[in-house]
C-alpha cells in the first residue's frame, strides 16, 4: 500500500517535471521564417552643425531582427524631393564632408556577418576639412544588405534591403546660419466662390472637411524649423493648432503639418478641419523661425453653410411647392 | 494542496519565461565615447500612457556649447520625443518564379514592413540592377511597357495580356503610390517596369507616409519657443504592403536561368 502511494508520488513528480519542461520549451521556441530580412537603425535622423576643421562622432545601432546577413554601412548624400519630405539618394558617395568608421572590426561599404538577434554599433567619424564654405549638406547613413546570389536553375528576383537615417549637416564658422524664408502657399479648395464688388466669399459645406495647405520656401543656406500655430476662429470660439516644427531643407519647400486629433493623415495638407460651425470662419497662420527672426502671418476666410441641408430643403421645397401649384391649377381649371 | 502547489509552481515558471529582456542601448564602450545629442537625455517613452514633455537643446544653450565645443549635435526627431528605432523588414530576400513558360506569367510576392514610431515620415524606395538577365550570357527580359505600352517607373497600368511580355512589379496594402489603387491584396492587375539602377534612374518610390505618427495634443496657447509643451500617445506605427514580381516571356526567348537585384531603401524623412 506504502509502495503504491510513493509509486503514485513519483508518477505525479515525473509528469509535474515532464509538464514544466514541455511549457518551457514551448514558451521559448521562436518563430523562425527562412531568408527573412528585417532590421532597424537607430537614431532614426542626426542634426549637427560643426565648425570646419572640426570632426564629430556619431554612434549608429542596428539590430537584425530577421536571419543573418551580410551587412555593410554606406553613407551617401541626398536632395529632397517635392513638397513631402521625400529624399533622393545618389548612387556614389560625393560632397566634401569625410566620413569613417572608428570601429575596429568595421570599414564603411565592406560587407560584414551580422548573426540574427544582435545589434551592432557604427561609430561614424564626421570630419569637416577646413576651408568648407558655410552651407548645409544632407547624407543618408545607410546599412544595406549584401544580396546573395543562389538561383538554383530558377528565374529569380534577389532582394537587397537598406535601411536609412538622414545626416543633417550645416557647416557654419560663427555658428550664425542663414533663416531666409517665407510662407509659399496658405490656401484651401472652397466648394463656391462669389465675387462682390471687390469682396471674394468663399463658401463651404460645414458637412464636408476641409483641408488647409500651408507650406513654407526655405531660400537660405541653412535649413530651418518652422515653429507656430494656426488659428480658425469662428465668432468666439477659437481653434490653435500647433505646427510640427520639421525641418525645412534649403532652397525647398515643404507641406507643412499641424498637430490634430482630426488629422488622420491620409491627407497631404497641413490641417483638415472638420465639424465646422456655421457662419463666418477666420483661418489664420503665425510662423516664426526661431530666436528673433520675426513672425510672418498670412490669413484666409470663408463663409461654413449646411449646403447639404439647404439643397435637401431646396428640393422638399420645389416638390411642396409645385404639389400646391399643380392644385392651384387644377382647380382654376 | 499538491494541485495548488503544482498549479502555482506552473505559474512562477511561465511567468519567470514569459518575461522579455530589456536592455538600455550603451552608447559607451572602453573604446569609443559617442557624442550623442543633448535631446536624446530626457528618455521619454511614447508608450507611456501619461503625459511627456519636450526637450530642446537649441537656443541659447546650444549657442554656448557651439562655442566652446564647435559642434552641437541632435539626434532623434524633437517633436517625436521618441527614440523607437525605425525598422524595415521583408519576408524574403529572393522571389523565385519558377521555370518561366512562354505566355504564361510567372510571379512572386515580398511583404514589405515599416516601423516607422520614432520618424514620423517615411518613405521606401524600390530599384533594379539591371533587367532579369542571363545568369550565364547576355540575354535579358527587359521591362514590362503593360498592355497599353505606356506604363512608366512612376506610372502603373493594367498589365493582364499573356501576348505581352516583360519584367515588372505591382503593390498592394498600406501607403502605396496612388497608381497602384486598382489592385487589392488578392489582385494584382497594374503593374510598373522597375527603375533601372544600369541606366541611373532615380529609385521609385514604392511606399510613403507623409503622416507624423505621434497623435500629439498640444496645450493651449503655446508660446514662441523652440520648445512647445505636447502631450499625447503614439499612432499606430506598422504599416505594410505587398510587393508582386511579375514575369512574362515570348515563345523566342532564349532558354536559360535569369536573375537580377531588386534594391529596396526604407528611410525616415528629415
Amino acid at each position: 500500500m506504502k509502495y503504491q502511494i510513493l509509486n503514485i508520488k513519483y508518477q505525479r513528480g515525473i509528469f509535474t517535471f515532464c509538464f514544466v519542461i514541455f511549457i518551457f520549451a514551448f514558451c521559448t521556441l521562436s518563430f523562425v521564417s527562412a531568408q527573412q530580412v528585417n532590421f532597424s537603425l537607430d537614431p532614426p535622423i542626426v542634426q549637427a552643425k560643426i565648425k570646419p576643421g572640426k570632426a564629430i562622432i556619431v554612434g549608429y545601432t542596428v539590430e537584425n531582427l530577421g536571419d543573418p546577413t551580410n551587412l555593410q554601412f554606406l553613407v551617401r548624400p541626398f536632395t529632397p524631393v517635392g513638397q513631402l519630405g521625400s529624399l533622393s539618394v545618389a548612387q556614389e558617395m560625393e560632397g566634401p564632408v569625410q566620413f569613417t568608421l572608428e570601429n575596429a572590426d568595421l570599414v564603411l561599404e565592406k560587407p560584414f556577418f551580422f548573426p540574427s538577434k544582435e545589434k551592432r554599433q557604427a561609430v561614424v567619424r564626421i570630419s569637416v576639412p577646413p576651408g568648407i564654405p558655410d552651407g548645409d549638406y544632407y547624407y543618408v547613413v545607410l546599412a544595406e544588405t549584401v544580396p546573395a546570389f543562389s538561383v538554383a536553375g530558377q528565374s529569380t528576383g534577389i532582394a537587397s534591403a537598406s535601411i536609412g537615417s538622414p545626416l543633417l549637416i550645416s557647416i557654419t564658422d560663427s555658428g550664425i546660419t542663414e533663416v531666409k524664408a517665407t510662407i509659399a502657399e496658405f490656401s484651401f479648395k472652397p466648394d463656391y466662390v462669389f465675387t462682390i464688388g471687390n469682396n471674394t466669399v468663399r463658401i463651404v459645406d460645414n458637412m464636408k472637411e476641409l483641408p488647409i495647405v500651408c507650406s513654407v520656401r526655405n531660400m537660405g543656406a541653412n535649413l530651418i524649423q518652422p515653429l507656430g500655430t494656426i488659428t480658425n476662429q469662428n465668432g468666439n470660439f477659437k481653434n490653435t493648432y500647433t505646427i510640427i516644427p520639421q525641418n525645412i531643407l534649403s532652397n525647398s519647400q515643404r507641406i507643412l503639418k499641424a498637430f490634430s486629433d482630426e488629422n488622420d493623415g491620409s491627407t497631404n495638407a497641413t490641417l483638415v478641419l472638420s465639424h465646422l460651425s456655421i457662419g463666418n470662419h477666420r483661418v489664420s497662420v503665425n510662423i516664426s523661425f526661431g530666436e528673433g527672426t520675426g513672425v510672418q502671418y498670412k490669413t484666409l476666410s470663408f463663409l461654413a453653410l449646411p449646403l447639404r441641408l439647404m439643397s435637401v430643403a431646396c428640393a422638399a421645397l420645389i416638390i411642396v411647392g409645385g404639389f400646391f401649384l399643380a392644385r392651384y391649377l387644377r382647380r382654376r381649371e | 494542496m499538491k494541485n495548488s502547489i503544482t498549479f502555482i509552481t506552473f505559474i512562477i515558471v511561465i511567468t519567470v519565461i514569459s518575461v522579455q529582456k530589456v536592455s538600455a542601448i550603451n552608447m559607451q564602450s572602453n573604446e569609443y565615447r559617442i557624442q550623442m545629442g543633448t535631446v536624446d537625455s530626457g528618455g521619454g517613452k511614447m508608450t507611456d500612457p501619461g503625459s511627456y514633455q519636450l526637450s530642446s537643446s537649441i537656443g541659447q544653450a546650444a549657442a554656448k556649447e557651439f562655442q566652446s565645443n564647435g559642434y552641437v549635435v541632435k539626434a532623434g526627431f524633437q517633436y517625436i520625443y521618441s527614440r523607437i528605432p525605425f525598422t524595415f523588414s521583408l519576408s524574403s530576400i529572393r522571389v523565385d518564379l519558377g521555370t518561366l513558360l512562354p505566355n504564361v506569367p510567372a510571379t512572386g510576392t515580398i511583404t514589405l514592413k515599416v516601423s516607422f514610431g520614432g520618424a514620423g515620415q517615411y518613405i521606401v524606395t524600390a530599384r533594379a540592377d539591371t533587367p532579369l538577365i542571363e545568369i550565364q550570357g547576355t540575354n535579358s527580359i527587359p521591362f514590362t511597357l503593360c498592355d497599353g505600352g505606356t506604363c512608366t517607373i512612376t506610372n502603373a497600368q493594367l498589365w493582364t495580356n499573356s501576348s505581352k511580355y516583360g519584367f515588372g512589379y505591382g503593390m498592394a496594402g498600406q501607403d502605396i503610390p496612388a497608381d497602384f489603387s486598382g489592385n487589392t491584396l488578392l489582385s494584382t492587375t497594374f503593374f510598373r517596369p522597375f527603375a533601372n539602377r544600369l541606366a541611373s534612374e532615380d529609385a521609385a518610390s514604392i511606399m510613403q507616409s507623409s503622416n507624423v505618427t505621434a497623435d500629439i495634443t498640444p496645450t493651449p496657447a503655446i508660446p514662441y519657443t523652440p520648445a512647445p509643451v505636447l502631450t499625447g500617445v503614439p499612432r499606430t506605427t506598422t504599416h505594410q504592403a505587398l510587393i508582386t514580381l511579375k514575369a512574362n516571356i515570348s515563345g523566342l526567348q532564349p532558354a536559360s536561368t535569369y536573375a537580377t537585384v531588386i534594391r529596396f531603401l526604407a528611410t525616415p524623412s528629415f
